[in-house]
């Protein structure tokens, strides 16, 4: 999706959280829940980003290092959280710095991605919003998927 | 829900019950004798068509609903005049029911599919109109498309004309007996309950801290709920094999009388229930395992009678459960498998090398080689051969065994031991490296000590383990599975595997065996090599299940881990 395409405004949430400096948002409607860290189960052949599965509720769920992900340096926050989201055929966890708020922006504030600097393969960035001084990225989390773990994944099958 | 849904889901729901009917109609088929009239079979037959014509109708499948009802009238021929349906005669009737089959298939994609029935139809009343004429000669065409007319108009009076088979309904509408659920909520439904078990055994700890007396009643009756539920839900995937066993009668009668052979069906065990996964899996190899004891296994007649053996041979399907397995067992009492035929076929085929020593049992095993099923194998050798590498595959896929027993001129048993449910498996959980794995018990022949004075390094073979004799090739797991390498091998322990290689490898420490869960994994990660899914410990930490076979599968073309290896040692 290159911009916002909802026609509901109750579609319009997004939950905001920050990686390092930077602040990120995804739909709310994509996200089931947010929980701590939790314990989790290294997997082999995965790459550096995947931290493990952990088990939700009876359910096994992969959770991935979005910051290892981007290639961003380490952060010191101890207040990590994990998104959990749910798209139509994958439930995956997120591991995140800190989740800060729910936003409800109007349709009108939302912008097209600009072409900048970013330290992010900005095809995952599907618009943006100004929030008072700063400025929130839109994540597009399957693409970002679609994009690299799983290409990286196949690609250790075959040299497997 | 809006009508075009509704619709849809009316229709869908026919087609479901269209399938049931047809199959039951299969079976009352299959079950008329050849020499004496059934009533109670003949009226079964009658309303199941009946039945279907209704259904048809009211969704708007016309096409269909008029087929049936010429079925149906071809039907009512046999059934007012209680005439027995010769072997030909049901053919017609396999063929229509084959056709409603089928056209129940085009219709689940396509609601508005038109179907042109004339062919099957002009074989149904060319039947009946044969017949008629063989009849007493008194009042032969008159009578029979004057009985047409009456049931073509009025529907109500075949019902009213037949009080019988009203007051029949209730024995044999045992289907409405049960709900259709959808899969994914039962399988919804086991997740929570497996959550349940581990906050129980939480709950157990925590109890054992500050439990009083009160609480611990309580906890005791919970545990026992608990498990019922578990037990009962665990139970809701589980399936009877019979569908699969009746499918077998049509399969063994069409072949029979393909290859003028006289075969006798027997089914033993049709009431055991197995998971719906596992029997989905199982139906192709059983049509093969059959296909191949009637073409292969069974003498022509005249032969049987050289022989000493009664003309009509006999195939039997056994379901049963041994320990803990579901087994399932074709026996013929044909002409057996000769174990040097196949062995010299082997090796005329290149499948073995010529001076291969192999006992009696290796050599059976020979024909579920891939390249042993060749038509010019099967020609020149007495046994089987054509797609048992199919069972084979399918019995691994399913971490079972098949294994052959047969007896030169008295027949072949060939057995398959399942898993009785692919949610729950025996596992053996091991640790490397501090993580938990689990490998499915059914891999692991033994496990020993690693004695190290009994290790060998080689460059070109990797590490050997001489176990009683034995030299067996060791691999860590450390190694197979990309981590850093267990450091020495003196406490740790090789499992055994014995499967079409004999293998060992090296774990840190073996946890236990225990009954465990199979989670399938996020399609983000399915397809790790060697990793065949997950499952929830009692710590309820996630533990991934392994194959080993799998994971060796994956050393064998890679160099990586000799590498690895050597750095290490």
């Amino acid at each position: 999706m290159s911009e916002i395409t909802h026609n509901d405004e109750a579609d319009l949430r997004f939950i905001c959280f920050s990686l390092g400096e930077e602040e990120y948002a995804i739909p709310l409607l994509d996200v089931r829940e947010v929980i701590a860290v939790p314990e989790m189960i290294h997997v082999p052949f995965t790459p550096k980003h995947f931290c493990g599965v952990t088990n939700i509720r009876g359910q096994v769920i992969s959770v991935l290092d979005i910051r290892k992900k981007f290639h961003m340096p380490d952060s010191q926050s101890s207040e990590k959280s994990v998104i959990i989201c749910e798209f139509k055929d994958l439930v995956i966890g997120v591991l995140v710095d800190s989740v800060n708020a729910v936003i409800n922006p109007k349709r009108s504030e939302i912008a097209a991605r600009p072409v900048i600097e970013s330290k992010i393969d900005p095809v995952f960035i599907t618009n943006l919003y100004r929030k008072g001084d700063g400025v929130v990225l839109f994540l597009d989390i399957m693409k970002a998927l679609d994009l690299d773990d799983r290409k990286a994944i196949d690609n250790m099958k075959k040299s497997a | 829900m809006n009508d075009e849904e509704f619709e849809k889901t009316l229709r869908l729901g026919f087609l479901d019950e269209a399938d049931q009917i047809a199959s039951n109609m299969e079976q009352h088929f299959l079950d008329l004798s050849e020499h004496e009239f059934s009533d109670d079979l003949m009226n079964a037959i009658f309303r199941c068509a009946h039945n279907l014509k209704g259904s048809a109708r009211a969704v708007g499948f016309s096409d269909l609903a008029q087929f049936v009802h010429e079925i149906e009238s071809a039907f009512l021929f046999f059934n007012e005049k209680k005439i027995v349906l010769s072997e030909n005669d049901k053919d017609a009737f396999f063929e229509s029911i084959d056709k409603i089959k089928k056209s129940c298939e085009i219709y689940r994609s396509d609601f508005s599919a038109a179907f042109d029935f004339t062919t099957a139809s002009k074989r149904l009343s060319s039947i009946d109109r044969k017949k008629s004429s063989d009849q007493s000669n008194l009042i032969k065409n008159k009578e029979t498309t004057n009985g047409f007319a009456i049931f073509e108009d009025d529907d109500q009076s075949v019902l009213s004309s037949k009080p019988v088979a009203q007051n029949k309904s209730s024995q044999d509408n045992k289907p409405d007996m049960y709900i259709r659920v959808d899969l994914s909520r039962v399988e919804k439904l086991i997740n929570y309950v497996g959550e349940l078990v581990i906050l129980h055994d939480v709950l157990r700890e925590q109890e054992s801290v500050t439990g009083n007396q009160l609480s611990k009643k309580t906890f005791s009756q919970l545990k026992k709920v608990t498990k019922e539920v578990q037990d009962l839900s665990m139970g809701l995937r589980m399936v009877p094999i019979r569908p699969v066993f009746q499918k077998m009668q049509r399969i063994v009668r069409d072949i029979a009388k393909e290859l003028e052979k006289d075969v006798q069906l027997n089914l033993e065990g049709s009431q055991m229930e197995l998971d719906r996964a596992v029997l989905e899996k199982i139906s192709d190899p059983l049509v093969h395992l059959v296909r191949n004891a009637i073409d292969h296994g069974i003498e022509k007649k005249e032969e049987r009678e050289k022989k000493n053996k009664s003309s009509q041979a006999s195939i039997t399907l056994k379901a049963s459960q041994q320990g803990g397995k579901f087994v399932i067992e074709v026996v013929d009492d044909g002409k057996g498998i000769d174990h040097e035929v196949v062995y010299k076929a082997a090796i005329k085929k290149g499948i073995i090398n010529q001076d291969a020593h192999l006992s009696i049992e290796e050599k059976l095993n020979l024909i579920f080689k891939a390249s042993f099923s060749t038509k010019d194998t099967v020609t020149d050798i007495s046994g089987r051969g054509v797609g048992m590498d199919v069972v084979a595959n399918c019995v691994n896929e399913l971490s079972g065994s098949v294994k052959i027993q047969t007896k030169i001129d008295q027949g072949t048993t060939i057995r398959l031991s399942l898993p009785q449910s692919l949610a729950i498996i025996a596992g053996m959980i091991v640790t490397v490296n501090g993580s938990k794995f689990v490998f499915p018990i059914t891999q692991v022949y033994e496990s020993v000590k690693i004695d190290e004075k009994k290790t060998k390094i080689t460059s070109t073979l990797g590490e050997i383990l001489l176990l009683r004799g034995e030299n067996l090739p060791l691999y860590r797991l450390s190694l197979l599975l990309n981590q850093k390498p267990q450091a020495e091998l003196k406490k740790q322990i090789a499992i055994v595997v014995r499967s079409t290689k004999a293998y060992c490898i090296c774990v840190d420490e073996i946890v236990g065996q225990a009954e465990i869960v199979v989670k399938q994994l996020g399609r983000e990660i399915q397809n790790l090599p060697g990793v065949v899914g997950s499952t929830i410990l009692g710590d309820g930490n996630p533990a991934l299940i392994l194959d080993a076979d799998l994971l060796i599968d994956r050393v064998m073309n890679h160099a990586n881990y000799y590498e690895m290896l050597r750095k290490v040692v």
